[in-house]
Order: C-alpha cells, then structure tokens, then sequence
C-alpha cells in the first residue's frame, strides 16, 4: 500500500495518562489508517479509547496528562508533530463534536463563530462575501431559513440544528479529513436519520475521507465503508463494514452484536458478563480474557496480536476461526 | 382481582412557562393490565416522562384522571397520597448516577424504603435479611452492601436502583429510559433482569423510552407519543408488523439496523424530513402535519380523534 496516499496513517500509538492513583495504560499499541475518500468507522463502547485515538489524530491530546508514545501519526503523508506538523493538522482535519450544544460557543452569534473560521482560513475579503459563504454553507447542510439562524445565539436553536452548524463549519474548511465524534447521540432517531444523511452525501460529493466514531451499531453500518472494533484500548477486529456485521469474528463483537435489541424481536442475548478491566495494571493477556467465552491459558498469558485471516479480515484473537466454539 | 393497573383518561398537563403555557401532555388515554410491560414510546419533548411523573405523583395533572386498580383514584400530587399506595408505585430513573446519594453506602440506601415500608418497627437483623434477600434477586453480591455508589459500575448502579424499588414490594414500576445511560451489553443484562423480576414477582412495568428495538423485545402492548398526544397505541406484535400512523412509520424507518433481515421490517415509503416543533408552539390541528408526506387540508383545520383500526389496535390520523 502506498503511503502517501493514505488520508491518516497511525502506527503503533501508544498512550498513557498520569492521574493520582497511578498510571492508566489505555491504548497499549494501536495502529490504524484512512485512505482517501475512503468512511471508516470506530465501534467501542464507554471508555475504551476511541475519543483518545481520534484526539490523537487530530494532535489535540493534551499532555500532561497524557503520555504519547508513537512510530508515527501521518496526516496525508505529514507528521503531526512541531508546528509545520500542527499547521498541516488545522488545514487538513476538521472535526465535529458529540454534543453540539457545547461545541458552540452560547456567547457569540451563530455568524460571528462562522465568520472567525471564515477569517482564518480565507483571509482579506469582504464582509458580504464571507455573508454570502456562510449561507452557501448552510444551505449545503439543508438547513432551514439560514439568514435567521445567522442571527441567533445557539440557545435559540434546537439540537439538530445545532448539529447542521457544526457540521456547516466543519465543511467551510477545505478539509480533507473529518472526524466526527458520535455526532448523533444526542439527537433523536428521526433527526439522526437526517444527519447521518447529510453526513453521508457531503462526504460522497465532496470526496473526504471520514472517521465516525459511535457506540450505535447501526449508524456505523450505515455510512462507513469499513470498521474497526476497539474493545480496552485495543482493536480487535477489523473489517468491511457489511461483512463485519454479518459475520462477527472476534468474541467480543458477535456478543456486542448478539446483545443490541433487533427489530426482529428475537428477544435480546445475555450481553458480555463483567467488565472493562481497571486500566491501572490491565491483564497482562488479552485484555477481553475475563468475560470471554473461548478463554484459555494462552489467552491469560500472552496478548493476541491484530493477524490477517484468510478472508481479509483482521482479527485480535487466539482462538480466531474457532466460531463454532461460542 | 383487578384487570387494569393503571388507567389513565383523558389526560392533560400544562405547565405555566415565561414564554406562555406549555402543553405537555394533551389529552391522553391509556391502561396498563395487570402483569403487562406496557412501553411508552417517543422522541425528547414528547411528554412520556411527564406521564410517568403524574403516576408516581411528583405532580398532580391539570385535569383528566389516573385510577390505580380499578378502584384508587391518584390524580394528584404524592403528598395526599396514603403511604400504602405510594408503596405500590416506585420508579427507576435514567440516570443511575444521579439518583443515588454518593454519600451513603449501598446498605443505607437500600434500608430506608425497608423500614419505611415494612409497617412495623423491624430489628436490625430482620432488615439485614431483607436487603440481602433483594440484593440477591437482582444478582448483586452481598459484599456490595458496604460500597459507596461511585466504586460500582454504571450497569451495576441501576441494578441498587432497581432493587431500591423492589425493597418497597411495589405492585407497580415505571421505568423511566431505565437503560439510555448504559452500553449495549450491560443494557441487555439489565433488561432481562427485568423481565426474569417481572415474572417472579408478578409485577407490571411502564417502560419510558425512546428505543423501538428493546420496546420490541421486551414490552407486551406499546403507545408512541408525538408532542403530548397518543399517535398510535397497539399489541407490540401487531405494531411492529403492521403500524398505521405516518409518524410512527417515519421512526420506524429511521431506526439504523444491524442486518438486511431488519432492514426489509422496515416501512420503506417514509423519508424523515422537518423538525420536531416546539412544544410552547404546537401546529393547529393534527401536531404531526407539518412533518407529514400524506397530509390533506383537513389534518391543519381539526385534532384526529383516536379510533379502533382494528382490533386492540388504536390510531390517530385522519387518513387512515
């Protein structure tokens, strides 16, 4: 695979946080990739490092508290660190955030915080013309009557609304890379519907490559074009997305699928026994051994490492291939 | 013995806002059978939670009137209410966090509504047992008594919530998005608890929330909820099969599924599009109109009245 041509490129990242009981080892050895134009997808539930992964990506991982270890993070073939790295980072990635609420700022009005971005992507032109920007890109958004949402402060907006903002601003820069954390949790399913809609057209029209991170199932499955499966801080499965969902592979993502409600009424599966397991001092196996159905001695001793399986998946497990086991 | 837990007719809430009354809950007719896990569908704002309130009685309605077994009226607040009744109404709240004192052990929680409850003055000992025997039917260890609610996790917490309930011996629970806060795997732990409770303590469930997925598989009859009003109220079954109301069609259709299998479930005509308005400012007429693909002059002139589609199964729209 050619390397420049990736969209992101993440190879071995490491990360650690220093709190006052100890040091959280949350991503032990990650690596990941985007190709252009290509949607990939982050499934995880709560705390198991994909808010850190894309924070890293986007090198606004604070540290102090962090501790970043890495081979490297390439934003289109850039390195992320120094300041020329920093600069490739804002030109080339944008991102929107969980609870669009308070990723505006309730202070300013919508056109002031639009035109701030405008300012400094597009320097020295005139008021009219950043006007007339702002509501081409709001209309790209189908946002309804746009001069009156200009206005507004956010309060004054509802959150769908709010969401088309954030991802009317994200779209204002030429980006080629979008992150986009869990953008519809806070949305209801009618409104979702819409957003991941618009979210999937913007990025086939316009060519950029996409990193949606979500813990619901179903919005992944909708608009990504291949999957990665995090579980602790490691990722243990990666796949076509469709193929993923059809056939899960890795323990953990078919009781993850087993255990989300179907609109089939099958009725809903025992979900995984236990816990993530604590990150201060993690199992020194694999670190889904404790809830895992296939657990062996070998699972407690040594950690699997991401393997190629023959139909091109890749697979965390040292029980890989062994379905018919669960 | 009475058939209907809970029966509601006719039900409104408003409430005095700066901006003018808001209508939270207009209108609305329901019951709950005994041992039914009735569920109570809808989107944020829809007044399902206001519903569940009036139940327990955090507030008395406007007018219209809830009746508990048939017999007690309970249209009003909790405060006139007699302790043996409120006894029979507990509550699970959404955010498991939230609802616990983060200052009280785990055993002092679960104590209070014992000895409140109990009818008499119980020894140490006798309410020692009772908190273990409840600890035990929701499948937490006993060793948990003496933890405070932040050392436990999430999934966990809404289990001491639900065995808080229990401890009262209620013959009746809303459950208020009692899983929203949770992932997905311990969300199916704690529903099939619920369940196995259900049958093992002849219990009957309100169950709020706003995921068809889990209503499919966990509630007997269901009732969505648009803007304060019942759109369509049917048997879970007959519902998912065949659901007649444009709106409860349009969420169905945008529920993001797992698996072509669900996908062809799906109603297929209906694309969402509009906005849910603002509740201080409902549409005239029918409240989903401005968002609906069939709509004819008649749904912005007069309220569809609920009419009988077929049997057990209640719609309101004006087209159908």
């Amino acid at each position: 695979m050619e390397k420049k041509n990736l969209a992101l490129n993440i190879e071995n990242l490491s990360v650690k946080y220093k709190i006052y009981e100890g040091i959280l080892e949350v991503i032990p050895g990650l690596s990941m990739h985007v190709e252009q134009a290509e949607r990939v997808g982050l499934i995880g539930e709560t705390g198991c490092g994909k808010t850190t992964v894309l924070k890293s990506a986007a090198a606004v991982l604070q540290s102090p508290p962090a501790i970043v270890h890495k081979d490297a993070i390439e934003v289109c073939g850039v390195s992320v660190d120094g300041k020329k790295g920093l600069r490739s980072v804002r030109r080339n990635v944008s991102m929107i955030f969980q609870d669009p609420s308070s990723s505006l700022n309730p202070t300013l009005k919508i056109s002031t915080q639009m035109t701030d971005i405008l300012k400094s992507q597009f320097p020295g032109k005139r008021k009219a013309e950043y006007g007339q920007m702002m509501l081409d890109a709001l209309d790209s958004v189908s946002m309804p009557a746009p001069e009156r949402v200009l206005g507004s402060y956010p309060v004054q907006l509802s959150g769908g609304m709010r969401q088309r903002v954030c991802i009317a601003m994200a779209l204002m820069k030429d980006t080629n890379l979008m992150l986009a954390d869990e953008p519809t949790t806070a949305l209801d399913v009618t409104i979702e519907e819409q957003i991941l809609d618009l979210l999937d057209k913007l990025v086939r029209e316009k060519k950029k490559s996409l990193i949606l991170v979500s813990h619901a199932l179903g919005a992944i499955r909708k608009i990504t074009d291949r999957v990665y499966v995090m579980y602790a801080g490691n990722v243990v499965e990666v796949g076509k997305t469709k193929e993923v969902f059809e056939h899960p592979h890795h323990p953990y993502t078919i009781g993850l699928m087993a255990a989300t409600p179907k609109l089939t009424g099958s009725g809903i599966a025992d979900g995984i026994a236990g816990d993530i397991p604590s990150y201060i001092n993690p199992p020194k196996g694999c670190r889904f051994a404790s809830r895992c159905p296939r657990c062996t001695q070998e699972c407690l001793e040594a950690p699997p490492i991401l393997a190629d399986m023959e139909d091109g998946r890749q697979v965390a497990c040292h029980h890989a291939g062994e379905e018919a086991a669960v | 013995m009475s058939e209907n837990v809970i029966q509601i007719k006719n039900l409104t809430k408003q409430f005095k806002t700066k901006f003018g009354t808001l209508t939270a809950v207009d209108d609305v007719s329901f019951d709950i059978r005994r041992g039914e896990n009735f569920g109570l569908v809808g989107e944020s704002g829809s007044g399902k939670s206001t519903i569940g309130s009036m139940i327990v009685g955090t507030y008395g309605p406007t007018s219209g009137s809830i009746t508990f077994r048939d017999e007690i009226d309970i249209s009003r607040s909790s405060q006139s209410r007699e302790p043996s009744l409120k006894q029979q109404i507990q509550l699970v709240f959404q955010d498991p966090g939230g609802s616990l004192n983060p200052r009280k052990t785990i055993r002092q929680i679960l104590s209070v509504p014992v000895q409140l409850y109990a009818g008499k003055r119980l020894t140490t000992a006798e309410v020692e047992a009772r908190i273990k025997g409840i600890l035990e039917q929701v499948g937490l260890p006993v060793h948990y008594l003496d933890k405070y609610p932040r050392a436990i996790g999430g999934g966990e917490k809404q289990l001491v919530c639900v065995a808080r309930a229990l401890a009262a011996n209620p013959q009746f629970i809303v459950l208020d998005e009692p899983t929203s806060a949770l992932d997905v795997s311990i969300q199916a732990k704690i529903t099939n608890k619920l369940i196995e409770l259900q049958k093992k303590n002849d219990l009957s469930y309100l169950f709020i929330t706003h995921n068809l997925c889990l209503v499919r598989n966990m509630c007997d009859r269901l009732a969505v909820m648009y803007l304060g009003s019942i759109c369509e109220y049917a048997d879970t079954a007959e519902f998912f099969e065949n659901p007649r109301h444009p709106y409860t069609q349009m969420l169905l259709a945008s529920i993001p599924v797992l698996s072509d299998e669900e996908e062809r479930l799906k109603p297929q005509k209906i694309k969402s599009i509009g906005e849910i308005p603002s509740p201080l400012n409902k549409p005239k007429g029918c409240p989903f109109h401005p968002r609906c693909p069939f709509k004819k002059d008649i749904c912005s002139q007069d309220t569809p009245q609920m009419r009988e589609v077929s049997p057990g199964h209640f719609a309101c729209c004006h087209c159908i």
